[in-house]
């Protein structure tokens, strides 16, 4: 079932769009990757939909409700959370207090809730009073989906999740978005790195030069041959 | 009433004199200058003690008591104070954060005024100088002395609006006002940017001296206010809400905001009190200021209303794009960037220069003609890491002359990492970078500008209140009249220099299509345009070396055409160039070959379509991890995937 | 030897005051990014606030928390009517210092409208001042340390253990990542500038009664000593604040003690030249706030 639907995504301004009627579905339980070239609008389609962006045309619909524009504080307390690409955790906190910021919505107790996120992250545990800025770079980005985790999202856009990892925490990266998935969250992910992407997607939207190129099951577009032409430009 | 009318008039010149000053140092320059009553005060009590003679009332000490003529104490005022002001901002020259810089000109001159308020000996610390004697040597009237001082301090502001002008107009203005919008950029084109800073600012503190020396000559006395703050406060209100950058801003804000506002605030019933007049004037101040930063920020006279922001060649009429040769009408209907192209090949002055042909017969010393072929830049085995992380790593290639090459590569390849170090941002951490067989690892921007290096930018920069025009004009190198005195003393020198910078510009400009945006402020333009004058920019520096970073990003097709077209007749002039790209329309139709790197390092290098097809070039753009780590990007870069 | 002690001991005293003014910069400056001017009118103001309401017979502590209360709201109307509309337009940090400097001015000279410049006698005769060990300290001086000790304790505690001030932490490390947790940015400032507000007013009244005269120039008087303090310790750092107000205090003090007592907030002023020529990180590390 879709539970995040964008459609007719228009933006840029004063030159041509920097995306051009884009749409993309995300459903729920599963994950939908966004592919494309250097400069195809990937990060803006994610920010756009958060409301990061100012857009000139479009819609973007969550459970059933029109979010357009609502930008991710008022988002994530309706259950879309967002996992940004760059400076993701609280780095001057510890690793407990980023946890605890990521429940920051939730009413009641949060040991709990942080007890259970912590079983699925066993490496964070060890260090949980730890300063978040001194963990390594793969470590902060698990810290990052932790967070991201605590804040019970029904559905999360996460940009370049694997960007700067080594290839060990690219596949740790993968294989908790799967345990994620696994809970019902349905999830956008916008990736560079296509080929580890597409082994673990579900379905694939292709963009190019801000429009939508291909789309469709991964298992299908793992096997067209203009994927790999497409994304070299 | 006309002792009334000229008592006004010249606390007005005074004050105008000081506007005039500050706006040198902050309008011109941008260096905000907090404390820029001291220097007025610093003038004033020197004129005072190099005049008064000896002290001879007890209880009264101050320094020096020389008995010399007034205009002699005058000009000893304006230099002292001068020097101070170098002082003061060699002390900062290191590299402040603009806010920081005031906060430490505060300091230095509450400390100053702390000294002179405290320690008797100086100025007779917290009692002042009284009884300084008038120019005249006390013989005359009240109203004639008025009149004198009127005459005396009109011709001063005259005199000093006339340097204001002049600097202006001159490339040292254009140097100053340059560095004020983007002293980054005034670098990447060759400059060191705080030589002509501190020559402003000494100017700048000269005029707030002489200021000083006229007041005290006028008033006849001087304490330390406790209100000295206020002062620079007012005479920053002042310029600001004039207009800054402009003479005519600080001539307005001094006249309306500080006498006119004098004078009406006395006649407010009810507030009789002569306090309550400065604190209610205070405040309405502080409250037009906020107001006009927040609704006006350019002030009442923008400086972009001067007649000099006007080309004074009307822009050519252009005839029509049929009537142009080589094919540069663009799709009629299409959008673009680029307006009518009015020129159809490069100014014949940057050519010459660029080829190395000048009117003489022999080519100039170290500029011989670029014969292809050649080999001119060599990178040998780069690295470079931030902060742990290895974006460009032995990295190694050639450029050859007059070509252009590609450099593709996927997200994170250590691309834009390698222009930075190419144009000097950078320092290889390892390895060597060879320019025509020099070594030129260490060099900064501005010294790799000066060997010929010119770039464009990720994302546009552009000088965005100064025209299009001159923002072009700025990158020309070995420009005389950069300095004050050239600026000031020697104009024959430099004129006919700027009527020949300002053809070539216009022709660039009109050659890109943007003849029709010669003086509209830059900030105004599009981003496409902006890429556009970033070429024209670039060619006006006749460089051996261009280096473009994604020069085609987020404009139009038409006008990526147009950009590859004009790289290629760039190229054909013997430029070299590199250029960093994805859009594969472009670089096919622009590129001589093309480098494809991953992970900090060249993965091959061939034709593009060729390498297009290459099974490692396709693997790298998928991902495929080959055990390194990805990178972040280059911080500062633009945004874009 | 003795002088020395003695002089440290009054820089406590004067510490302590200092400490509750740049842990308020502090706040403010790490969810803002930016040093408003207008804080040392502030303190002239919550001194005259409190003034006029124990003239007008109210009881002292009240007073004091009613000068408290009107800082505070006036720190939130400035963000909401000054700074705010500036930072959502994004100006250059010059722009907004001289923002503050203008309202530092109609502020000063609003109390000289409201209350004339002349100088007024704010005092508690609480006692003379007793030998503690080997300082020679007021009970009023004691009092003082006392309650910014409490204060800078309660604030800590709140910082460390409440929701709302880990809120603010969270906003002041990354504004954005705050808001993505559902964290309301607008209100943590705020509700920020609000804290701020209050504490500045307080170490308002504790220089006037240190001083025992309040003029509308006082608060103005102090900004550099605060902003001292504040860069020693990293800017937007307040744990840092409460260190360097301790160092900035008694460094005044004992420099003072030696040379002309006059020269005193010079020496501060020079401190805070030095600092920032070559050490603007301060003594701890700051965040992200230097060129």
């Amino acid at each position: 079932m879709a539970i995040l639907r964008a459609e007719g995504i228009t933006a840029g301004y004063d030159g041509p769009p920097v995306l051009d009627d884009v749409a993309v579905t995300a459903e729920e339980g599963k994950t939908t990757v966004i592919l494309g070239p250097n400069g195809a609008g990937k990060s803006t389609l994610a920010k756009a939909i958060l409301g990061l962006l100012r857009i000139s045309s479009g819609h973007v619909h969550f459970a059933g409700q029109e979010v357009t524009g609502l930008g991710p504080h008022r988002l994530v307390r309706r259950g879309l959370g967002y996992l940004p690409q760059l400076a993701s955790i609280f780095d001057d906190m510890s690793v407990l207090e980023n946890l605890e910021m990521g429940g920051y919505t939730l009413r009641g107790n949060l040991r709990q809730r942080i007890a259970r996120v912590l079983e699925l992250f066993p490496d964070l545990a060890a260090d949980k009073r730890k300063k978040a800025g001194e963990l390594s770079g793969g470590q902060q980005r698990m810290l990052a989906l932790a967070r991201l985790l605590m804040t019970d999202p029904v559905a999360a856009i996460l940009d370049e999740p694997t960007a700067g990892l080594s290839p060990l925490y690219a596949g740790r990266v993968w294989e908790q978005i799967g345990r994620i998935r696994g809970s019902g969250v349905g999830l956008l992910v916008v990736e560079q790195n296509a080929s580890l992407a597409m082994e673990h997607a579900d379905s694939v939207y292709l963009l190019a030069q801000g429009r939508n190129v291909l789309s469709g099951d991964a298992a299908e577009m793992r096997e067209r041959a203009e994927v790999a032409r497409i994304l070299v430009g | 009433m006309l002792f009334f009318l000229t008592d006004l008039l010249v606390l007005g010149c005074i004050n105008s004199i000081m506007v005039v000053g500050l706006n040198l140092q902050y309008g011109y320059s941008g260096l905000l200058n907090f404390a820029f009553y001291i220097y007025v005060a610093i003038g004033a009590y020197l004129a005072a003690v190099t005049t008064m003679g000896p002290a001879t009332i007890p209880g009264i000490t101050y320094a020096l008591g020389w008995t010399l003529p007034w205009w002699a104490g005058l000009i000893i005022g304006g230099l002292v104070a001068a020097i101070f002001g170098a002082f003061v901002f060699l002390l900062t020259v290191r590299r402040l954060r603009s806010d920081y810089l005031a906060i430490v000109t505060v300091a230095v001159a509450f400390i100053m005024w702390n000294l002179i308020d405290t320690y008797q000996p100086l100025f007779d610390g917290d009692t002042g100088l009284f009884n300084v004697p008038q120019i005249t040597g006390n013989a005359s009237s009240t109203e004639g002395y008025s009149a004198v001082m009127l005459v005396l301090s009109a011709a001063c502001l005259a005199l000093f609006v006339w340097t204001s002008r002049r600097i202006f107009r001159s490339p040292f203005g254009r140097l100053l006002r340059s560095t004020r919008e983007d002293e980054e950029v005034t670098s990447a084109f060759g400059r060191v940017t705080w030589r002509p800073q501190i020559a402003v600012f000494t100017i700048g503190s000269f005029l707030a001296g002489i200021a000083g020396g006229l007041l005290i000559f006028y008033i006849s006395a001087w304490t330390p206010s406790a209100f000295l703050p206020l002062e620079s406060f007012i005479l920053l209100a002042a310029l600001i809400v004039g207009g800054s950058g402009n003479y005519w801003g600080a001539l307005l804000g001094a006249f309306v905001l500080i006498e006119a506002l004098a004078e009406i605030a006395r006649y407010v019933p009810s507030f009789g009190n002569g306090a309550n007049v400065g604190a209610l004037r205070a405040v309405v101040i502080g409250v037009v200021l906020i107001l006009m930063l927040r609704y006006r920020p350019e002030g009442i006279i923008p400086e972009r209303w001067l007649k000099w922001y006007r080309t004074r060649r009307p822009a050519p009429e252009p005839a029509g794009a049929s009537a142009l040769a080589g094919g540069t009408a663009s799709d009629a209907g299409a959008p673009s960037d680029a307006g009518v192209i009015t020129e159809d090949r490069l100014p014949a002055a940057t050519v010459a220069e660029v080829a190395g042909v000048t009117d003489a017969t022999a080519p100039a010393p170290g500029k011989q003609a670029d014969a292809p072929g050649q080999v001119l830049v060599d990178i040998r085995n780069v690295a470079y890491s931030y902060g742990g992380v290895r974006a460009v790593a032995d990295c190694s290639f050639g450029i050859s002359r007059g070509t252009v090459t590609g450099l593709i590569g996927p997200n994170g390849a250590g691309k834009s990492t390698l222009v930075e170090l190419l144009s000097g941002r950078l320092t290889p951490q390892s390895g060597e970078i060879l320019l025509d067989g020099r070594s030129i690892g260490r060099q900064r921007p501005a010294g790799m500008s000066r060997l010929g290096v010119a770039r464009t930018f990720q994302t546009a920069r552009v000088l965005a209140r100064l025209p299009v025009i001159e923002n072009v004009m700025i990158a020309a190198p070995g420009q005389r009249g950069e300095g004050p005195l050239a600026a000031l003393f020697w104009q024959r020198g430099w004129r006919d220099q700027e009527a020949a910078l300002r053809e070539e510009a216009t022709e660039l400009l009109g050659w890109l299509g943007l003849s029709s945006h010669l003086d509209s402020p830059a900030g105004s333009l599009s981003g496409g345009q902006r890429r556009l004058m970033e070429i024209a920019r670039a060619l006006m520096a006749h460089p051996r070396l261009l280096l473009m970073d994604e020069p085609t990003a987020g404009v139009f097709p038409e006008t990526s055409r147009l950009i590859a077209r004009r790289v290629r007749e760039i190229a054909a002039t013997g430029v070299t160039v590199l250029l960093i790209a994805h859009n594969m329309a472009f670089l096919s139709s622009v590129a001589d070959d093309v480098v494809v790197m991953a992970e900090g390092r060249v993965l091959t290098r061939g034709p593009l379509a060729e390498v297009r097809e290459h099974k490692d070039v396709i693997a790298a753009y998928l991902g495929a991890a080959a055990g390194e780590s990805r990178v972040p990007r280059v911080p500062s870069a633009g945004g874009g995937e | 030897m003795n002088q020395l002690l003695q002089a440290v001991g009054f820089g406590l005293a004067t510490a302590s005051v200092v400490a509750l003014a740049a842990v308020a910069v502090s706040l403010q400056v790490s969810v803002t990014n930016f040093f408003n001017f207008a804080f040392g009118d502030f303190m002239s103001l919550g001194a005259y606030v409190a003034w006029t309401a124990s003239q007008a017979g109210v009881n002292f502590v009240l007073s004091v928390l009613i000068g408290g209360a009107a800082v505070g709201v006036l720190g939130v109307l400035a963000n909401f009517l000054v700074f705010r509309p500036f930072m959502r337009r994004g100006v250059r940090p010059v722009t907004l210092l001289i923002v503050g400097v203008g309202l530092a001015f109609i502020i000063q000279n609003a109390l000289i409208l409201i209350w004339t410049p002349s100088p007024r006698r704010f005092s508690l005769n609480l006692g003379n001042a007793l030998h503690i060990g080997p300082f020679l300290l007021t009970p009023g001086d004691l009092i003082m340390i006392g309650a910014s000790a409490a204060l800078l304790l309660l604030l800590h505690l709140m910082l460390t253990y409440t929701k709302f001030g880990k809120a603010i932490r969270a906003t002041s490390n990354n504004i954005d990542l705050a808001q993505s947790c559902g964290i309301d940015s607008d209100r943590v400032i705020s509700l920020t500038w609000f804290i701020a507000g209050l504490l500045t007013a307080l170490a308002g009244v504790g220089l006037v009664l240190q001083e025992s005269t309040l003029s509308p120039t006082t608060g103005f008087s102090e900004l550099f000593i605060i902003f001292g303090a504040v860069i020693l310790g990293g800017i937007g750092r307040p744990y840092g604040a409460m260190l360097g107000a301790l160092i900035v205090g008694v460094l005044t003090e004992v420099a003072g003690a030696y040379v002309n007592a006059a020269y005193k907030t010079s020496i501060a002023f020079g401190v805070v030249i030095l600092l920032l020529l070559f050490r603007p990180q301060g003594l701890i590390k700051a965040r992200g706030l230097i060129r």
